[in-house]
């Protein structure tokens, strides 16, 4: 009976249900719309921030103690020597805590050119060194691009190189498969003109390692990303760990290079994510605050109603059961109106393109659907409670009186 | 065994009312009957004069300013709001002079509205609601809406729904004002034969002196106190 006369009287007063319904259903595919992009654009630019933020570069810094046969004048960076040393490194690194993944780096500069080899699979070399992302043209290299390199695109300009073209260095010959720009990627001592395999690299380092008669190890760094969970407290202690062990294991004193900003990055992008909520939920309130006054309206127009039924022996707690019924139903209607109005709205808008950011990807989270809805019922509830019970606190004679 | 105590009684019942600008309404000055099982009482005044206020009080829809109702010997005052929403659930039955039938619903709907909190079978209370409807003559009316019933009919379904619970006693406050004289007699005919069929104990309330013809007892009130026949009157 409760429900039956609720949704008799939520058709009866159609234009004030309806305004009610809509107040609701707005406040949510809102809080919906807004949560919804602000999420996908903190995943985004998280994704982004990666590239710029928890990995750090950790190598032996270059001195002048060479140890070949021309005294100080080696052919590591042209007149300083940076000391190589055993790939198992990099295990040792990547086992510590907080490490997400390690990666083996060799980079030197001999003829004008500084060549890096990279690990293409590793995590630690594409947030770190270069990556597909980083393509201007072309492609990026396999484990089978042998003779395959990728060239900065400042060198490409002044070479006037394009993919496909051969580039001659090192006393050999490669072709450019990719054009790169790593932009804000780190760059340990100087910016790597050419990229290649670590294999590639390393067979070139020890070719002139024997030309000039002293050692090569297998490489000079240990890319590394960390877990991206931490304060910057805890990406310090991560890069101490690791310098720690790379200086145990090589025995002389390293450094670290890196860019420490993405945590403080992803904090301004948290800021977005938490303004869009405290936004949705001002709106939420405020449609609240609109339907408590909406609902007020209606209490006070049925006073003498609420008077009979209590004549009629229905209880102060009848009465507001039945409004609260009719609340609920409202807030119900609202909540699910609007999850489907924001899911639709989202939809339209990946259909369409209309959020300028690449590999945008929307994904309404069920939680929040859950969120809205019962955010819009609970908002029904409170906004029918207060003047239902604030009419069932009426003598049935003064309610029948006063209307 | 036998009944000790009068099925209601009024002791020195006042109620006012409490103008803005400070003064007194006294709509109730004094109040005392009382009001045996199965009678029907008939309380004639004026407008104005404290009907409407008295049958509220003894409707257990209103409590007085000071004095007692006594309902089967129990106090009103000793019944906090839901005890006495008990009272008018289960043992009074109110008539209101402009029906109060809820637009929304249809007739069976409003007598229904009742019974909502009576422990009883669905069959059981569609069975009482046409019989009560069948006993008013307007058993056809089942499922109009009260804007598609004359206001005779509109009438009797509140009658209906006052009467559909079964009380100890039905309160009705003016219940044939603004009706054509024949559908008001017709209706005071029902009032009649339900009292001595049903033995339900009745207090009618009018303006008019036409109520003498139907009650065992009529009690004069003027300006919130009873008075005799003669001097409500003037």
């Amino acid at each position: 009976m409760f429900v039956n006369y609720a949704i008799k009287e939520i058709r009866r007063r159609k234009i004030r249900s309806i305004i009610n319904i809509i107040g609701y259903a707005i406040a949510v595919s809102f809080l919906i719309v807004i949560v919804s992009l602000a999420q996908s654009y903190n995943v985004v630019a998280s994704g982004e921030l990666r590239g710029i933020g928890t990995h750090f570069v950790a190598y032996i810094p270059a001195s002048t103690g060479c140890p070949c046969e021309f005294g100080d004048v080696g052919p590591f960076f042209a007149d300083v020597y940076t000391p190589t040393f055993s790939s198992n490194i990099v295990d040792k690194v990547e086992n510590l805590s907080g490490v997400e993944d390690a990666a083996p780096y060799l980079m030197f500069r001999v003829d004008n050119y500084t060549i890096a080899g990279i690990d293409v699979d590793s995590l630690a070399t594409r947030t770190t060194a270069v990556s597909p992302e980083t393509l201007v043209a072309g492609t990026f290299l396999t484990n089978s691009s042998l003779d395959g390199v990728l060239v900065n695109e400042a060198i490409a300009e002044v070479l006037n190189l394009k993919v496909g073209d051969e580039l001659s260095a090192f006393n050999s010959t490669f072709i450019v498969v990719g054009v790169v720009n790593p932009g804000l990627f780190s760059k340990p001592a100087g910016n790597a003109n050419i990229f290649c395999l670590l294999s590639v690299a390393q067979d070139i380092a020890q070719s002139y390692g024997n030309m000039y008669h002293f050692s090569v190890n297998e490489i000079n760094a240990v890319l590394v990303e960390i877990s991206a969970v931490g304060d910057e407290n805890y990406l310090n202690n991560v890069k101490k760990a690791a310098l720690d062990k790379l200086e145990f294991e090589v025995g002389d004193e390293g450094v670290i290079a890196g860019y420490q900003c993405g945590v403080k990055a992803r904090k301004v992008v948290s800021l977005t994510e938490t303004s869009a909520w405290v936004s949705s939920v001002v709106l939420i309130v405020a449609a609240i605050a609109f339907s408590l006054r909406s609902q007020l309206g209606a209490v006070i127009e049925r006073t003498k109603e609420i008077g009979l039924l209590k004549a009629l022996g229905w209880k102060d707690g009848d009465v507001t059961k039945q409004i609260f019924f009719e609340s609920l139903f409202q807030g119900m209607l609202g909540g699910i109106i609007g999850v489907i109005v924001g899911y639709l709205v989202i939809l339209l808008i990946v259909i369409l393109g209309l959020v300028p950011l690449q590999n945008l990807v929307f994904a309404v989270p069920p939680w929040l659907l859950w969120f809205g809805f019962i955010l819009s019922t609970g908002g029904g509830v409170i906004a029918g409670l207060i003047p239902a019970w604030r009419a069932a606190k009426l003598q049935p004679a003064e309610a029948l009186r006063r209307f | 065994m036998e009944q000790k105590y009068p099925l209601l009684e009024s002791r020195q019942l006042t109620k006012y009312f409490f103008r803005r600008d400070g003064s007194i309404i006294k709509a109730l000055d004094g109040i005392d009957f009382s009001v045996n099982s199965g009678e029907f009482l008939g309380i004639v005044g004026r407008s104005g004069s404290g009907k409407s206020t008295l049958l509220n009080i003894l409707g257990a829809l209103d409590r007085p300013t000071s004095g007692d109702v006594f309902l089967e010997g129990k106090n009103f005052r000793d019944y906090n709001n839901n005890e006495l929403a008990l009272l008018r659930r289960n043992k009074i039955g109110f008539i209101f002079q402009t029906f109060n039938l809820f637009p929304t619903l249809t007739a069976r709907e409003n007598i229904e509205l009742a019974l909502v909190h009576h422990k009883i079978l669905e069959p059981e209370r569609d069975s009482k609601v046409e019989d009560f409807m069948a006993f008013l003559g307007i058993a056809d009316k089942l499922n109009d809406f009260p804007s598609q019933l004359s206001v005779g009919q509109q009438q009797k379904v509140a009658i209906a729904r006052a009467l559909v619970k079964d009380p100890v006693i039905l309160v009705a406050d003016e219940p044939t004002a603004e009706m054509d004289p024949i559908i008001a007699r017709e209706i005071m005919k029902k009032l009649v034969d339900l009292n001595r069929k049903s033995k339900v104990t009745l207090i009618v309330a009018s303006h008019g002196t036409g109520l003498y013809d139907f009650c065992n007892r009529t009690l004069f009130l003027k300006n919130g106190k009873l008075v005799s026949r003669k001097k409500a009157e003037y």
